[in-house]
């Protein structure tokens, strides 16, 4: 009885907590003038218009920072250098300028604005240039690098040295130019792109020879320079687009051994004494893409598209090689030389149609068709000159083998949906996928005999889609969407074949200063097996034992809160879960047996930004962001076929700065910054970094 | 159990009930012009952008430096109904009967009715020809989620991450007002998609919060035929073959499943603790789960003298180190 009583209170009391918490809600729109939209963080000082510096006709508003950080790094500095890479010394941190016209009609342009960011001390900056003369023209240029350095422990490396085999230490910048004529014009707009890609540098890599694997040196250098022009017109009441495109590419990476290496298997006697190798190969992609779009009678939207790839690769091959074979005889050297060529001719068609039956119901269909083939071969010559260990001649063994690949692919993928706004608070959709693709491998190998293998794969997906929005208050908005879907047969046992997808995201602004965010996103992916019929199973392998299972769950919140123009706080965590278990087949000791992948990762993320101005001239800058994966926990694998892994690392930056506001044009700014790494299955790999810095930050165009 | 259903029915039936008063009122005001009248709008009614500014002060200052506002000088918009009431509607009734509903307001417009304007002029691009049919569409947030037409925008002008977007993106109201967005990326996006700001944190990411790369570098926020609105490069490629062109191919020997599943069936594009971005910590997992061939097509099976207990053939690429494709070796070796 009491027991009764006290549910029914209980039931009570929440009833009436969701009354209130909804009765407090809606009082919020009151005072709210906000709707679901993104926030940012407010500022009074940035929504004041800026008092400008004038050049001639132009308004300039500029800035530059530039000043000097230190270093220090304890600990693992190539896993640093593999993370970070930020390095010391004289830094031009960022700047920003701006000319803009006062009357919005200059001569040459009415905009011109550059930024950049990162030139000096960090592995990788920018330059982004944007120029514009209204009705006329807009130029647009992105200049990017990057400086990638890795050298870590846990990567290829079967040796279990301090640092793994495949290194890398290139810089890669790319470079993207688009010039877009008539830009606002009703009727026609023309463009030009180029773009450019550029790597280079120093690393290792691994090779084998006579049963054995070595690191060697790679001098990787690629380039790749796109060219695009085009042009948009509205014809007969329809919006085309014609955009021509190609790409011409090489690769003259190449790689070394000079001097003696013994190998990764000790245990048997083949060592390199010299190795080169050089697959230059040029490439060439010519596309082709055609769009259309017409609205008709404000009530059918249509959009077509149709794309043509046709991409050629010309390759040739050489590599040299001496050294002492696994026979124990030396290789004086062995030559391998091919040369040939792959093609692969690709279209995509799209349609796409939209039924605006009424102004809350909508009918839409997207249907798409692509396919490629790509066809390639190798004529190899393989030449051993050898003699034995004492130097006696031996015969020279020249080996000539074909080989040939064809991959032929083709889909057609049907989505229909709908969707209905019951208010404008409130709106539904559900649709269906539809996918049939069909795969076909074909290889011919001619070594010492001949032998053909071809395969085919069929294979239809059907996918249920669905979701809503909901605002019950002008302050809260959910967002749900959900995903169902199954294939008959899967080309990769990992990707999707019965899938449940859910995500739920809640934005609740409380006003223009106060907004929170809560999601959760959930994802089951299984695969099963088949093991009765499979002649690959071993006998009495029992049902599910190979099949894939994979859950993935993360939940996400975060809230921004801005009360004023002298305080700011951004705060957040995420929970990122991953569960993999799939059945697997791999050899223990020249028997194959029926095993288990397990991967976990339980990340949990935490971040803080919070600033603070006690007065007009001074300003207070905080933050923290901390990633600490759990992994498997005291999961342990009880067998050598039970394979569990995981990551579990803490990585973590606080970070502060102080910047004190000298005059109108000028601010100093201090700061540090810290990183601390921790690696649980490689602590070698850990390492803690401090970066303390100063700079001055100069003003053009700025407020007092 | 009958009185435990009829508490049910009670608790849901106050919840349903305070919903209900919550919304109320909230029927759709969107039709105040319907697309007949819309239609009917004589060019006498319209009376130009600056007969709002005398009311509409902030929004006019605000939209006098957009790109909308520059149309009115362009050639071939001559004729056209450009400046406020290329949105809004005819002002004429408005600023003569003072009445707010006499001119075409979005503040009760559900976000596709809102953004049914928008595309009634920029829906011809191919950027945004797909937006009906788009993920964001689909869910119901429209362009005046992220773009403002005249609304302040209120920028993060204050201090942040020294390494984390630089000062100039964060502060640049100029960069972001080219588009006439309300904020700048990636914060704008991650205003919404919060998880990916962990999944960008990880040791190993794309520098997408460091600023050398943007969400819409890979993303057409504005939908597109791709799934998750990716963006293709080199005309059918996937995006990830704009910046690594040393895995676009063609190749003899393909590793079949880059071109028919994807680069995401191997590596997580957003952020990974493993150095190649891979879905899996360690390779030697991820190859295993493929090549356990228990169907009759696919990849192949390991080979029996891959001995897994031994350490020397837990490192997959330590042979196969052309794993996204070879010219010189089936087998991936070179």
């Amino acid at each position: 009885m009491k027991n009764q009583t006290g549910q029914r209170w209980h039931l009570l009391w929440l009833t009436t907590i969701l009354v209130f918490s909804a009765v407090a809600i809606r009082a919020q729109q009151t005072v709210s003038t906000s709707s679901s939209k993104p926030t940012t963080t407010s500022s009074t000082t940035g929504n004041e218009p800026p008092v400008t510096d004038d050049l001639g006709s132009y308004n300039v508003i500029a800035s530059v920072e530039f000043g000097v950080r230190g270093l220090s790094v304890s600990g693992n500095d190539n896993k640093y250098r593999s993370d970070l890479n930020y390095g010391n010394g004289v830094r031009l941190f960022d700047s920003s300028f701006l000319l803009r016209n006062k009357e919005g009609n200059g001569g040459l342009f009415d905009e011109f604005l550059v930024t950049t960011s990162g030139w000096g001390g960090d592995p990788f900056g920018g330059t982004r240039v944007s120029v514009e003369k209204s009705g006329l023209y807009r130029f647009d240029a992105n200049v990017r690098r990057s400086r990638y350095f890795n050298a870590l422990t846990g990567l290829a490396n079967p040796l279990n040295a301090p640092i793994g085999q495949h290194t890398s230490n290139t810089r890669h910048n790319f470079s993207d130019f688009d010039f877009t004529g008539l830009p606002d014009n009703r009727k026609v707009r023309f463009y030009l792109g180029y773009s450019r890609d550029m790597r280079e540098g120093q690393g290792t890599t691994t090779a084998r020879f006579s049963g054995d694997e070595y690191a060697i040196v790679s001098n990787t250098e690629t380039r790749a320079n796109d060219f695009r022009a085009g042009i948009d017109a509205n014809v007969l009441g329809f919006d085309l687009s014609l955009l021509q495109g190609a790409r011409y590419f090489h690769d003259n990476t190449n790689y070394t051994v000079n001097l003696t290496n013994q190998g990764n298997n000790t245990t048997n006697t083949s060592r390199i004494d010299q190795l080169f190798r050089e697959t230059p190969a040029q490439g060439t992609h010519f596309w082709t893409r055609f769009t259309a779009h017409r609205l008709f009678a404000r009530k059918l939207d249509f959009t077509g598209r149709y794309i043509y790839l046709n991409a050629r690769s010309r390759y040739s091959f050489f590599e040299q090689t001496t050294g002492r074979q696994s026979n124990g005889n030396l290789a004086v050297p062995q030559t391998a030389t091919a040369r040939g060529e792959a093609r692969r001719p690709s279209s995509i068609g799209d349609i796409g149609l939209t039924f605006l039956a009424t102004s809350k119901f909508r009918i839409s269909n997207t249907f798409r068709f692509d396919n490629f083939r790509i066809n390639g071969e190798e004529p190899l010559v393989d030449v051993l000159r050898q003699r034995t260990l004492a130097g006696g001649p031996l015969a020279t063994v020249t080996t000539v083998s074909f080989f040939a690949r064809t991959t032929n692919y083709r889909r057609f993928m049907n989505t229909v949906e709908a969707d209905y706004q019951f208010t404008p608070s409130y709106s539904v959709h559900a649709g269906y996928r539809f996918t049939d693709r069909y795969i076909q491998l074909a290889n011919l190998d001619r070594t010492t005999t001949l032998v053909t293998d071809s395969e085919t794969v069929d294979n239809q997906t059907h996918a249920a889609i669905f979701g809503f929005k909901a605002r019950p208050v002008k302050a809260w908005t959910i967002y749900f969407d959900g995903e169902h879907g199954n294939a008959d047969s899967v080309f990769i046992r990992i990707g999707n074949n019965d899938f449940t997808n859910f995500r739920v995201r809640n934005r609740i602004n409380v006003s223009d200063k106060l907004s929170f965010n809560v999601a959760l996103i959930t994802k089951d992916n299984t695969n099963p097996a088949d093991v009765i019929t499979s002649p690959n199973v071993p006998f009495g392998t029992p049902p599910g034992a190979l099949d894939v299972n994979v859950k993935s769950r993360h939940f996400t919140s975060s809230v921004d809160w801005t009360p004023n123009g002298k305080f700011s706080l951004s705060s957040g965590y995420t929970h990122m879960r991953v569960t993999s278990i799939a059945g697997i087949l791999l050899p223990i000791n020249n028997q194959r047996r029926v095993g288990e992948s397990q991967y976990y990762s339980r990340e949990n993320f935490f971040f803080f930004n919070a600033f603070v101005r006690p007065t007009p001239r001074l300003t207070f800058y905080a933050g923290y962001h901390i990633n600490k994966d759990e992994g498997q926990g005291d999961r342990v694998s009880p067998s050598n076929v039970i394979l569990i892994d995981s990551y579990p690392m803490s990585f973590q930056s606080p970070e502060a700065r102080l910047t004190l506001k000298l005059n109108r044009r000028l601010d100093w700014n201090i700061g540090y910054t810290y990183y601390n790494y921790q690696d649980k299955f490689f602590p070698i790999q850990n390492y803690h970094s401090h970066l303390p810095y100063t700079s001055l930050r100069i003003y053009f165009g700025r407020g007092e | 159990m009958n009185r435990l259903l009829l508490k049910a029915l009670l608790i849901c039936g106050v919840v349903a009930a305070a919903i209900c008063w919550l919304t109320y009122n909230k029927a759709s005001q969107s039709a105040e012009f319907s697309p007949t009248e819309i239609a009917m709008f004589a060019s006498e009614d319209y009376v130009g952008s600056d007969a709002c500014k005398d009311c509409h002060e902030d929004q006019f200052k605000a939209f006098s430096h957009t790109p909308h506002a520059r149309l009115a000088g362009n050639n071939s918009w001559k004729g056209k109904v450009t400046g406020c009431e290329s949105c809004h509607g005819p002002g004429k009734a408005h600023i003569e009967e003072g009445n707010p509903k006499k001119i075409i307001s979005f503040k009760k417009k559900s976000s596709k009715e809102t953004s049914e304007t928008c595309l009634g002029c920029h829906a011809g691009k191919e950027d945004h020809n797909n937006f009906r049919r788009g993920e964001h569409w689909r869910n119901d947030v429209g362009c005046t989620d992220c773009h403002t037409a005249h609304s302040s925008v209120a920028i993060a002008g204050n201090p942040g991450s020294n390494t984390l977007i630089s000062e100039a993106e964060r502060r640049n109201r100029d960069l972001i007002a080219a588009n006439m967005l309300r904020g700048s990326e990636p914060q704008l996006c991650i205003s919404c998609h919060r998880e990916t700001k962990a999944q960008f944190s990880r040791p190993f990411h794309h520098k997408v919060l460091e600023g050398l790369l943007k969400c819409s570098d890979c993303h057409n926020p504005h939908g597109g035929f791709e799934l998750k609105q990716t963006r293709l490069a080199t005309g059918v490629d996937a995006g990830c073959l704009k910046c690594h062109t040393d895995k676009q191919g063609p190749f003899v020997f393909e590793h079949a499943p880059l071109k028919v599943e994807g680069c995401a069936s191997c590596h997580t594009p957003h952020g990974s603790s493993n150095a190649k971005l891979l879905t899996r910590s360690t390779v030697r997992q991820l190859c295993l789960e493929c090549h356990s061939n228990a169907h009759e097509i696919g990849a192949p099976d390991t080979p029996n003298f891959h001995n897994q207990a031994t350490l020397r053939y837990q490192n997959c690429t330590t042979c196969h180190s052309k794993i996204h494709g070879s010219h010189a070796d089936r087998f991936f070796f070179r």
